[in-house]
């Protein structure tokens, strides 16, 4: 009773801030304007489907995900198998990594202009070398690259610190007791780090995705609202429809998004369960 | 001999790619130091820049003096990213906290639903939930207000999760004496389980107004009004117009998080490998 209580305050919070909105929003989607009564089926979502803004915003935002997200699993564990060999780096590589997420993105960029903008140190140079015309390289196909490369100098550390803590947790006579059996390093990441790290996989890969929702400010900053194709984001074609106050189609972007977040939600679900019925073995 | 060097060797090459990745701090630090005149010199002169030099020929605090004092934009943005960060974070303090105790503590039946709910909340892209928050508030009528921004930062489940974790590493047996003594809910909450669970409030308080003090989204759509933008908003369109300054604003716009981290950062150390253990 008390505990229904005390949750009260969170709960109905949430259900007028997200849910009801978001009901809203479901069945606005199916309506010709955002304040009529009129259904009209799914076709606002027919629309949307052909428009060529919406499928590449679409196709650049999965492009996104299938390179970085591999990345953002894989170049962490490797920094966090480095930082434990050595246990003096302990505290600073910990102060770095927070170091790196308070930096602010207007910060981060304004550092980027002075090594990739027009006047940037290292334009004209990889301009040459990528056969482009010299200028601004967030104008160019290397904006993609580059957006990706700030996503993991943002937000690779933050992953690299789980894995950390979760190696940090195997016991070191496990170790100690496999060298004894003759067992190398790569023999050892193999059969004992790697397998204890299974449920902090799932952690990183949800921290991944819920840090890759804000790379549109990363990208913003490139490229303002209308940046180069390759970098053309979701958040770039929900800003343009909402300055063409194109609500419904908000609506349809929404619900879209929507079904992705439900979607990784069970995807997530699933791989903690995994990983918790690996630990219990 | 052998195990000497390679200790040696990870333990330069760590220290390398940390100073990469500080690289953009240290760079935003020195060269806010610099003068305007000596960064138009060096930086800003029309032309690609051929070396990056970080040692400051003046030192001087021009730049955060026109940050705290000259540039009144600046400030004001300022006062607003202070504003509603604080009450944000109290606001989700005082039903976080609560929520996240009755959620391990308390024998509730429906459990599990609310805690998937809140899972799949928190797995929901911003980009999602901000069109329909618009929609609502322009149906409130309080699109524009002050109000909209903060309520909208303060319900995000990532912050009941993180308690949850820390608040089940508490030992149950301190509640059961906490009882056996006569304490209330409330009295056991804020005396007895708060106190176990400091580390990971700090952290999930650390988290949180890092979160709310680089908010972009939502500002950027609910607010037409640019005095009442926050800094996290204003920042970049401030350091374009005053180039000569830019540095000096990123680093005032970091000293709160800065300042916190100094504070706080210690004990966030002992915090995470709790947190990764659920």
């Amino acid at each position: 009773m008390i505990g229904m209580l005390l949750l009260a305050p969170y709960l109905i919070g949430a259900a007028i801030l997200i849910l009801y909105p978001l009901s809203q929003t479901v069945i606005h989607s199916f309506t010709d304007t955002i304040d009529g009564e009129q259904f009209v089926g799914i076709q606002n979502f027919l629309s949307m489907k052909d428009s060529r803004a919406f499928q590449s915003a679409v196709s650049n935002s999965a492009i996104f995900y299938l390179i970085s997200l591999p990345l953002m699993v894989v170049l962490p564990l490797i920094g966090a198998v480095l930082y434990t060999q050595n246990r003096r780096l302990d505290g600073l590589f910990h102060h770095t990594v927070f170091l790196s997420i308070l930096l602010p993105t207007a910060a981060l960029m304004q550092f980027a202009d002075l090594l990739f903008s027009e006047i940037g140190m290292f334009t004209e140079s990889l301009c040459a070398l990528f056969d482009l015309p010299i200028g601004s390289l967030y104008d160019t196909p290397l904006a993609r690259p580059l957006l990706i490369l700030l996503f993991l100098f943002k937000y690779g550390g933050y992953n690299a610190l789980v894995y950390y803590a979760a190696i940090r947790q195997i016991p070191e006579e496990r170790y100690e007791s496999a060298k004894i059996d003759g067992a190398g390093k790569l023999a050892c990441f193999r059969y004992i780090t790697l397998p204890a790290l299974r449920p902090a996989f799932p952690t990183v890969l949800l921290l991944s995705v819920l840090n890759s929702y804000n790379v549109y400010r990363e990208a913003f900053q490139i490229g303002g609202y209308y940046p180069h194709d390759s970098i053309y984001l979701i958040q770039h074609y929900i800003h343009n429809n909402f300055l063409n106050m194109n609500y419904t189609r908000l609506c349809c972007i929404s619900v879209l998004l929507l079904c992705v977040g439900i979607g990784a939600a069970i995807i997530c679900g699933i791989l903690y369960r995994a990983g918790e019925g690996a630990n219990e073995t | 001999m052998k195990h000497k060097l390679s200790s040696a060797v990870t333990g330069t090459v760590g220290l390398l790619i940390l100073l990469v990745l500080l690289f953009p701090l240290i760079c935003t630090a020195a060269l806010s130091v610099f003068s305007p005149v000596d960064l138009g010199f060096y930086y800003f002169h029309g032309n690609a820049i051929d070396s990056l030099k970080l040692i400051p020929d003046n030192f001087t605090l021009a730049q955060y003096a026109q940050a705290l004092l000259y540039n009144t934009d600046y400030t004001r943005a300022f006062t607003n990213s202070v504003l509603y960060t604080t009450l944000t974070v109290l606001l989700a303090a005082v039903t976080a906290l609560p929520a996240a105790y009755a959620l391990v503590f308390c024998r509730l039946r429906s459990r599990k639903i609310i805690l998937v709910l809140l899972f799949a909340i928190m797995v929901l892209p911003i980009q999602a939930v901000e069109i329909p928050q618009w929609l609502m508030m322009r149906k409130w009528g309080l699109l524009g207000s002050d109000a909209s921004i903060i309520l909208t930062g303060v319900i995000e489940p990532f912050d009941v999760l993180l308690l949850t974790i820390f608040f089940s590493a508490v030992p149950r047996e301190t509640l059961e004496a906490a009882a056996v003594d006569g304490a209330g809910t409330i009295r056991t909450m804020v005396r007895i389980v708060f106190p176990q669970a400091m580390h990971g409030i700090v952290l999930m308080f650390l988290l949180k107004f890092i979160q709310i003090w680089n908010m972009t989204e939502q500002p950027v759509l609910f607010l037409d009004d640019t005095t009442h933008q926050p800094l996290s908003v204003m920042l970049s369109a401030l350091c374009e117009a005053n180039t000569a300054s830019a540095f000096g604003f990123s680093m005032v716009f970091l000293l709160p998080p800065l300042l916190l981290y100094g504070v706080f950062g210690d004990r966030t150390q002992h915090a995470i490998p709790y947190s990764i253990q659920k």
